[in-house]
């Protein structure tokens, strides 16, 4: 039986807006971009200067703004983050930049630049980057009616001291329907720890669970006051 | 408590041809299997060298990017099992590690869509297993992290038998990707070698059968894993190779282990002048604080080619043969390395002193970095 885990901080995006348990909340609307987002969109929402968030692929966008909605760097230290793994799960994957840079291919010039976010790693590896993340690494691919299993990996990660902090969640965001899939924009995330002191807990997923990441998008509703860093108890 | 992980069953389907003993031969008698492309000769790319499957290997191919991942994936699993004893399938569950997997939705009208997980169910339905599959992608790292996720599993007692399939095929989307970066050498690859232009690309398959009993056991085990992230470039190395020393210390230790202890070394050794340099800067700084050099190394891409996904499973089983061959293989194609000389790779096989202890490393897109200690 793996227990459950704490969560310390938790943030989404869907087409209403970005969410997060270090107090934003706010719509696209008010942000004056499309999901998900632009090469302002970050600064405007968490302050930060990222000059490289209008050159990524839109999962990695979500995945992105999810985090900063839910403070990653103000509820772990720098220490903590050299041990946080990531694990975060996706339906869609890369599909959307898979059909881009097929098509490319038949015209004069190829989109090489788009060719590294066509693996579902790579969102990862660009979270990892902006919060320094140096813990295990891990793209876990579900099928949409079976969802869950990142969150269960997370939690093994975390039972068998593979890592003491775990980034885990969901991320599918797709421009246009494609390839029999319809169009999607939506990613939450929540930082893991075993136990202490946390705004949540997070249970093992039952299989027929259809939504295993229910419980973090009720805990991203606006919350009071800054995140603080985690105790590490 | 955490469970001892055995592994109980093996196989590969590689440029070199079906079945594991194929591979091992062609890798430890210094052979290659990268020829000029024939199956995807159709498509322009900065290389003409390949490691494809050889013609008729997999058979009633239709449609390349469809078939070949999934079959080849299917005949290495057949052969884990049948090592393994033919295991009751009920028992067990598979858990699929590729790069791109099925691409046929994309490349052509097929309906993969590079979806791991759908790969994992068709193989899952092919043997009947009763274990739910689980998949994952970690560009080229996807096999160590796949087979450190199923000793996870079987560790925390969740699962009695796994087995870690990892598949990938050579295509134009791949091809032409690689290409794009200025990642191919134009020729057989030569990892480590001063000359070492890039990477040259490769079909493969690997299946490893893990489980908790040793009664099962080939008489090697899983003795730890560790993973890492450079947190630095997406498609580029740490240039101090810090993550790859990181996710080697975290798989020594995680085996209880000293890095003395670790008499072999297999690579990751693409062939591109970043990934070679860190790899030997970041594992050289890592044994530095022990020796003067690191143990007996080797890589196997200027033989079978990288095969993205499948490359930690297939090379993982090259560690394990090493330790029972008591050899370490060429480094094919190094006549004079240019990198961290700390490294102690060498373009011809040694034997090897003492045989307990082999340690896999792989990094792939995104920084993601796995290791894996196997133990005799």
């Amino acid at each position: 039986m793996i227990p459950a885990a704490t969560v310390l901080a938790c943030g989404m995006l869907d087409r209403g807006g970005i969410y997060g348990s270090n107090g934003t909340a706010v719509t696209w609307a008010e942000l004056e971009a499309d999901p998900p987002g632009t090469g302002r969109t970050v600064h405007k929402v968490s302050g930060k200067t990222d000059t490289t968030f209008r050159r990524i692929d839109y999962p990695s966008r979500a995945l992105v703004l999810a985090c900063e909605a839910a403070g990653i760097d103000a509820v772990l230290t720098e220490a903590q983050r050299q041990q946080t793994a990531i694990c975060v799960e996706t339906a869609l994957g890369s599909l959307t930049t898979d059909v881009d840079f097929q098509r490319s291919l038949s015209e004069d010039v190829v989109q090489a630049g788009i060719f590294p976010y066509s693996l579902t790693s790579t969102s990862l590896g660009e979270v990892a980057l902006r919060y320094k993340l140096r813990g295990p690494t891990v793209s876990i691919s579900v099928l949409d009616a079976s969802p869950g299993e990142g969150l269960r990996e997370a939690l093994r990660m975390l039972s068998t001291g593979d890592a003491p902090f775990v980034v885990t969640g969901r991320a599918d965001a797709a421009r246009e329907p494609a390839a029999g899939f319809e169009a999607a924009m939506s990613a939450v995330v929540a930082v893991l720890a075993p136990s202490g002191d946390g705004i949540g807990e997070l249970a093992w997923p039952s299989d027929d669970d259809p939504d295993p990441f229910a419980p973090i998008v009720r805990l991203c509703a606006p919350r009071q006051g800054p995140a603080r860093p985690h105790s590490g108890e | 408590m955490r469970r001892p992980v055995f592994v109980a069953g093996r196989g590969a389907v590689t440029g070199f041809g079906a079945g594991l003993d194929a591979l091992c031969e062609g890798i430890f008698s210094g052979q290659t299997a990268l020829r000029t492309r024939r199956r995807t000769a159709a498509f322009r790319a900065e290389t003409e060298v390949c490691g494809e499957f050889p013609e008729g290997t997999i058979c009633n191919v239709e449609e390349p990017e469809r078939d070949l991942p999934l079959r080849a994936a299917i005949m290495a699993t057949e052969e884990a099992l049948a090592e393994a004893g033919q295991p009751d399938p009920m028992t067990i569950g598979v858990v699929l590690a590729t790069t791109k997997g099925d691409m046929s939705g994309i490349c052509g009208s097929g309906a993969g869509l590079g979806s791991p997980m759908r790969l994992g169910v068709l193989v899952s339905q092919a043997f009947g297993f009763g274990a739910r599959p689980t998949a994952l992608s970690c560009a080229c790292a996807s096999g160590v992290l796949g087979l450190a996720s199923a000793a996870r599993r079987i560790a925390s007692g969740e699962c009695e038998r796994l087995v870690v399939v990892a598949a990938d095929a050579v295509n134009e989307f791949i091809l032409r990707g690689f290409g794009g970066l200025g990642a191919l050498d134009p020729g057989a690859c030569r990892p480590f070698d001063r000359e070492r232009r890039g990477v040259s690309l490769g079909d493969g398959a690997g299946a490893v059968v893990l489980t908790a009993h040793e009664s099962e056991s080939v008489g090697v085990r899983i003795s730890g894993y560790g993973g890492a992230n450079d947190a630095c470039h997406i498609t580029g190395p740490d240039y101090d190779g810090l993550g790859v020393g990181l996710a080697a210390r975290r798989a020594v230790e995680h085996a209880g282990l000293k890095l003395e202890d670790i008499d072999a070394l297999q690579l990751h050794a693409t062939g591109t002048r970043s990934n070679d340099s860190s790899e030997a800067i970041g594992l050289g700084d890592l044994w530095a604080e022990v020796a003067d050099a690191t143990p007996p190394a080797f890589g196997s891409k200027g033989q079978t080619g990288h095969t993205l996904g499948a490359a930690g499973v297939i090379e993982s089983l090259l560690a394990i043969e090493c330790l029972e061959r008591m050899t370490v293989p060429a480094n094919l194609g190094l006549r004079q390395s240019d990198c961290d000389q700390r490294l102690d790779v060498r373009g011809h096989a040694r034997p090897l002193r003492r045989t307990r202890h082999a340690l896999k490393v792989a990094s792939g897109f995104g920084g993601v970095q796995g290791a894996m200690v196997f133990s005799a």
